[in-house]
């Protein structure tokens, strides 16, 4: 439930409450007003015809007095008056003769049981109908209710509107907040508010993802500085041994862990600087726009590659469009290439085929092999590799996928028929 | 042939120094910006390596320094950083060759050798091993005055292990030598047995000595 909702239907609930009271309050409010007036009327109609009796002025229109019977006596000693409602049933009789109305109307009713100068006890009766009282009352009510019905809907639809302008930068900002992305290198733009709390949020949200991006970068330049750090050492290593090497007094137990630390320091030069070239290309550091010609450069790399091929005996099938001209950065297409193409040779069977397909909107590249020992949703991880063999760095796609990325292209990996296949979409 | 190595690694500079002084070239050694600049101005040297980051300067301003003074001093720029951009502005403002560290040091020596042929303007300057005879212009070899056909690896391969005679090659830095260094294949090794045999067979059936040695477990060895 949205926030606005939860609000506007509390207001709503608590609106109606009040008016419903106030409706009650003033229905019992506006009765008792006009019983106390229709009452003062009834008293001062008592009045006047008990002062005629007192004079004996005729009473024209009403019938002669009657003096109180003996059980009223008995109940109403001394003088008294008593109000009521009452019921009186009419029979009205239409001018026209046609139809009869016949109804029961409330009356308001005053009986005064009053003791005269002349020793006479008398009762008198004076009624007013309640019938206009009641239209009265039944009108107020249900202005009451409209009222209500309008205030309610107005301060609903106002609510909602004045609501919707307020929180609209919000939602804005919310959306900018699920685009964003930590490797866009764009700082967050958010719709500022004249709302207090909104422009709190708003800088809490920007110190936030400048605190997010900053400490993402350190740690890309971290992976890089490391990285380069590492050369140096690296180096003195290497070349040390090199010179150790090419001592001619060396036995062959040593020779074998000499070898062995070579070897090692190898594998780690290599691995130092794959990963290097894969945090240059996450830090797009190869970011000048040329043009590639695609055809060309395939065809120079199958060519590097053609001992490898010929060793494993390998079928090779081009079907390669002549200047297929691509906007790019040509050492990371090179990249592509080189890690597609020595994957396809490395992990494919002897005797095995590869296919190479190049037009201007895909590149493809299948290769017979055996089927992954990995889920093909990690082939593109870091460090995830199907054979663990040591000449595999397990980074060789990783950096293809990101080159992708990079270049918007889309990159596809299927297995079928004992073949895997790589398709890049430009 | 007087080098100079420009690098602020002690230990790497001295194993720089210690396998090309065997290939007879003097070697000089600054380990800081100011050091270099003073031999470079007091002396003259044929080839300098040079680290673009030294601990007070930067190598390219040596570089503008070396190449005002005597255009035809070859530098090598030796550097950890791999990136494009270092080495295009190495190379525009007239370095004659990069190499990133880690390095092989036969890699390192056969880039200076070339280096110093490039230098040389009538290119008359012929490699020559006893009876072979390389024409790095024309890219032709000969024994004994007989031309031999070399494929384009078995030529490279020819001309490293001369460049590096009578040293230890490995098998790595002879891969990434023939191949480059994007190649992480094992397999790689087997190529250069293939090439080598070619190579090899080659020249014996033009009458020269067969003078690579197989170190076994190391590498192989060219020498008398």
């Amino acid at each position: 439930m949205k926030l606005i909702e939860r609000t506007g239907r509390s207001y709503l609930i608590l609106s109606l409450v009040i008016f419903v009271l106030f409706g009650i309050v003033l229905y019992f409010i506006l009765t008792a007003v006009m019983d106390n007036r229709l009452d003062e009327k009834l008293r001062y109609n008592k009045e006047v015809i008990s002062k005629r009796i007192k004079y004996e002025t005729p009473l024209t229109i009403f019938e002669e007095p009657e003096e109180l019977t003996s059980s009223e006596n008995l109940l109403y000693p001394k003088d008294t008056i008593v109000y009521k409602d009452t019921l009186i049933f009419h029979a009205i009789e239409d001018v026209e003769g046609i139809e009869n109305t016949e109804e029961y109307e409330k009356y308001r009713q005053l009986t005064a049981y009053e003791t005269f100068p002349s020793g006479k006890r008398y009762k008198i009766i004076t009624r007013n109908s309640l019938v206009r009282n009641q239209d009265f009352v039944t009108i107020i009510t249900l202005l009451t209710i409209f009222i209500t019905l309008l205030l309610v809907a107005g301060l609903w639809f106002f609510n909602t509107k004045t609501a919707n302008k307020i929180w609209k930068p919000f939602y804005n900002n919310l959306n900018s907040l699920k685009n964003f992305s930590i490797q866009d290198q764009k700082p967050i733009e958010l719709q500022s508010s004249n709302i207090d709390e909104f422009t709190e949020l708003n800088g809490s949200i920007k110190s936030l993802t400048e605190k997010l991006s900053s400490d993402y970068n350190n740690l890309k330049e971290f992976t890089e500085n490391a990285s380069h750090e590492m050369q140096t050492p690296l180096a003195i290593m290497q070349s040390k041994i090199e010179l150790l090497l090419q001592s001619t007094n060396l036995n062959s137990s040593e020779i074998k862990q000499l070898r062995s630390i070579y070897q090692a320091g190898q594998r780690l030069s290599k691995l130092n600087k794959t990963l290097l070239t894969l945090a240059k290309v996450e830090n797009r550091q190869f970011s000048e726009i040329e043009e590639v010609n695609l055809s060309e450069l395939i065809t120079n790399k199958i060519e590097i590659y053609e001992d490898f091929i010929e060793a494993k005996k390998l079928e090779l099938e081009i079907e390669i469009e002549p200047d297929i001209i691509l906007e790019t950065n040509s050492t990371m297409v090179d990249m592509l290439v080189t890690n597609l193409i020595s994957n396809a040779i490395r992990h494919n069977i002897d005797k095995g085929s590869i296919f190479i397909k190049l037009s201007a909107v895909h590149f493809q590249i299948s290769n017979s092999g055996n089927e992954l020992t990995i889920s093909p949703e990690n082939l593109f991880n870091r460090f995830k590799k199907a054979s663990s063999s040591a000449d595999s760095s397990g980074l060789g796609l990783a950096i293809v996928k990101k080159i992708c990325e990079i270049n918007e292209w889309k990159i596809d990996y299927t297995f079928l028929d004992e073949q895997h296949q790589i398709i890049v979409r430009f | 042939m007087k080098i100079l190595i420009v690098e602020d690694e002690i230990e790497l500079i001295e194993s720089m120094a210690t396998y090309l002084e065997n290939e007879d070239f003097i070697c000089e050694k600054a380990t800081n910006f100011f050091d270099a600049e003073d031999k470079l101005i007091s002396f003259n040297y044929d080839v300098v390596i040079l680290d673009i980051t030294l601990p007070d300067g930067s190598g390219i301003d040596l570089l503008k320094m070396i190449k005002d003074k005597d255009a035809k001093v070859g530098v090598l720029i030796v550097s950890a950083k791999d990136s494009l951009d270092d080495k295009l502005k190495g190379l525009d403002l007239g370095a004659d060759d990069y190499i990133t560290k880690p390095f092989h040091l036969a890699e390192l020596n056969s880039r200076i050798n070339s280096l110093l042929r490039r230098q040389k303007f009538d290119g008359s300057d012929m490699i020559v091993f006893n009876e072979i005879e390389i024409d790095p212009n024309s890219k032709e070899v000969t024994i004994d005055k007989k031309l031999i056909e070399l494929t384009k690896k078995e030529y490279n391969l020819l001309l490293y292990f001369i460049a590096n005679k009578n040293k230890v090659v490995t098998k790595e830095s002879i891969a990434e030598h023939l191949w480059g260094d994007e190649i992480e294949m094992a397999d790689s090794f087997d190529f250069i047995y293939t090439h080598l045999g070619n190579l090899r067979k080659k020249i014996k059936k033009y009458g020269a000595n067969d003078y690579v040695k197989t170190m076994y477990g190391l590498g192989y060895k060219f020498s008398e």
